[in-house]
């Protein structure tokens, strides 16, 4: 899995429970000095150890946890250009979760070797989507799931987000846009990361 | 499709809706209508003139830069700028709409999207719907931000390697340099032409504190040693324990041999000053040789390290606890430990 990837997790933990926590994860699972490097990749049972320890150290099932983290990732003022490049990807909402088919195309010419999960997009109904992914690491879709609800509210967007496992491994994340309740979101304005 | 021409006519807004920065101009140059990113634009670029060489600046090709008439430039790919503003640079190709119509022309920014978004505050609506533009952007972003964290890496990859660098060169018993500090200051040194003194001081009795008290109270003689060593010297001078009880002195400088003599006379007494530990007080003294860098046409490290302990071997011999400087006859002496292995 990749070290980008990971370091948003390290970051996640240790934003949300402190340093000293952190610590005592990363011991429990082993890692070496005491943390990940974003440009390496590591074996996704590391991850998965992490996260382990993580579930009992906190006393929290992991898909809590996976779905705090994918807020996290959009949330924290300190992966702002993250949440930025997120925003490239739709004008709206809407066009942003039509457009997550290309996340992985996007993720690699950000990163050559960063490799994310296929997200296939249905749309069953008006303004109800389907994204079903195909990750050889479950709980994909619930990050993601995370992602997508502070996504929601950083484009002011109201909707219902929902996440399942089905029986043939997939996972699927449900998406029910709310009509004609927009709120204010976050700014975007396109030149504001190229500044210093 | 079929190579056959077709004519189309598409009404004003449309043309807008796909190319946002094109121009309509007469046959005389005179602009008619501009899409609605540059009119933005110009607008904010204060420009008044509706005529197409007023508004615009040929860069390229160059031998067109003066060139008027607008039918000269149909189907070359041409550099512009603005003629108010220089910073903007864009690409554009005029094509003929028709002898009496005139030409239209559209503009891009190409390479220099980057900072015409920056300078002119861009948003996606600027930009046609097929435009890869904001992929564009997009691109350059997470470059930029992935280059960040890549240099925040190295960065952090430099502390470590500075820390490992000092830990390399300090003997972690005393805190002092240790021999390859020690060696590549004097070579630093003889690089620099400065004249020096080299100091080995070896400690008598040092065994006896070991056997006796044993290897911790012995450390902690040797970091005792090592401190009044520091403060015995000036500052500038350079202290490294090279061996078990064994230490080389850098004095910069120091070449007079009745000053290096005296300078060392004080050493070997801050070490005889007795040592408290936990439950005893113990005494060492200690022997030196030294080696003064002008009295070597070629100074080297090696070379003075082994006229050093030449020097110290004559000491020892002399009794205890006291110093001698290497001199030019000690060469012939062939009973020095050294002088056999040479």
């Amino acid at each position: 899995m990749h070290g980008l990837i990971n370091k948003g997790l390290q970051g996640f933990l240790t934003d949300a429970y402190g340093e000293g926590v952190w610590y005592r994860i990363a011991n429990a699972a082993r890692l070496r000095d005491g943390g990940f490097e974003a440009f390496l990749t590591y074996h996704p049972r590391l991850t998965r150890r992490v996260l382990a320890v993580a579930e009992s150290f906190l006393g929290k099932p992991q898909d809590v946890l996976l779905e705090d983290l994918g807020s996290y990732l959009v949330a924290s003022p300190k992966l702002e250009a993250f949440r930025r490049l997120l925003r490239f990807g739709g004008e709206d909402f809407s066009d942003f979760i039509q457009s997550l088919d290309e996340l992985p195309e996007r993720a690699r010419l950000a990163v050559p070797d960063l490799v994310l999960p296929t997200i296939n997009i249905r749309e069953p109904k008006p303004n109800e989507f389907e994204l079903i992914c195909q990750s050889n690491f479950s709980g994909f879709c619930t990050i993601l799931a995370g992602m997508l609800r502070a996504m929601a509210d950083d484009y002011g967007t109201l909707s219902l987000i929902e996440w399942e496992n089905r029986d043939d491994g997939s996972e699927v994340v449900f998406v029910r846009l709310l009509d004609g309740t927009y709120f204010e979101g976050r700014e975007f304005d396109l030149a504001a990361g190229t500044a210093g | 499709m079929n190579g056959a021409s077709h004519l189309i006519s598409l009404p004003t807004e449309t043309i807008d809706r796909l190319l946002p920065m094109h121009l309509l101009v007469d046959p005389r140059g005179g602009v008619t209508r501009m899409g609605p990113t540059l009119a933005k634009i110009t607008e904010a670029a204060g420009i008044s003139s509706s005529q197409f060489g007023e508004i615009f600046e040929i860069i390229r090709p160059q031998k067109l830069a003066n060139e008027k008439r607008l039918a000269d430039l149909v189907g070359i790919r041409l550099r512009l700028r603005l003629q108010t503003s220089h910073d903007t640079v864009f690409q554009a190709m005029v094509v003929s709409v028709g002898r009496s119509k005139g030409y239209l022309i559209d503009l891009s920014f190409g390479i220099s999207v980057v900072s015409a978004v920056e300078e002119h505050r861009l948003t996606r609506a600027d930009f046609a719907p097929t435009d890869p533009t904001i992929e564009v952007l997009y691109l350059a972003e997470a470059n930029r931000s992935v280059m960040r964290e890549a240099q925040r890496l190295i960065m952090r990859l430099q502390g470590a390697r500075d820390e490992a660098q000092v830990a390399s060169l300090t003997d972690g018993l005393t805190g002092l340099e240790n021999r390859r500090s020690v060696e590549m200051t004097t070579e630093a040194r003889i690089r620099a032409l400065e004249d020096f003194t080299l100091l080995e001081i070896d400690l008598d009795l040092f065994k006896e504190v070991n056997d006796t008290y044993g290897h911790a109270a012995g450390d902690e003689v040797l970091r005792v040693i090592a401190q009044r060593l520091r403060l015995t010297l000036r500052e500038g001078d350079v202290v490294a324990r090279v061996g078990g009880d064994e230490f080389v002195a850098i004095l910069p400088g120091l070449t007079d041999p009745t000053d290096v003599v005296r300078l060392a006379g004080r050493v070997i007494q801050r070490i005889e000053m007795p040592v408290a530990l936990d439950e005893a007080s113990c005494q060492v003294s200690a022997s030196i040789g030294a080696a003064i860098s002008i009295d070597f046409d070629a100074p080297e490290y090696n070379a003075m390290l082994q006229a050093a302990d030449t020097a110290l071997y004559r000491a020892k011999k002399n009794g205890r606890g006291h110093a001698e400087v290497w001199v030019e006859a000690d060469e012939a002496t062939s009973d020095t430990p050294l002088a056999k292995g040479a």
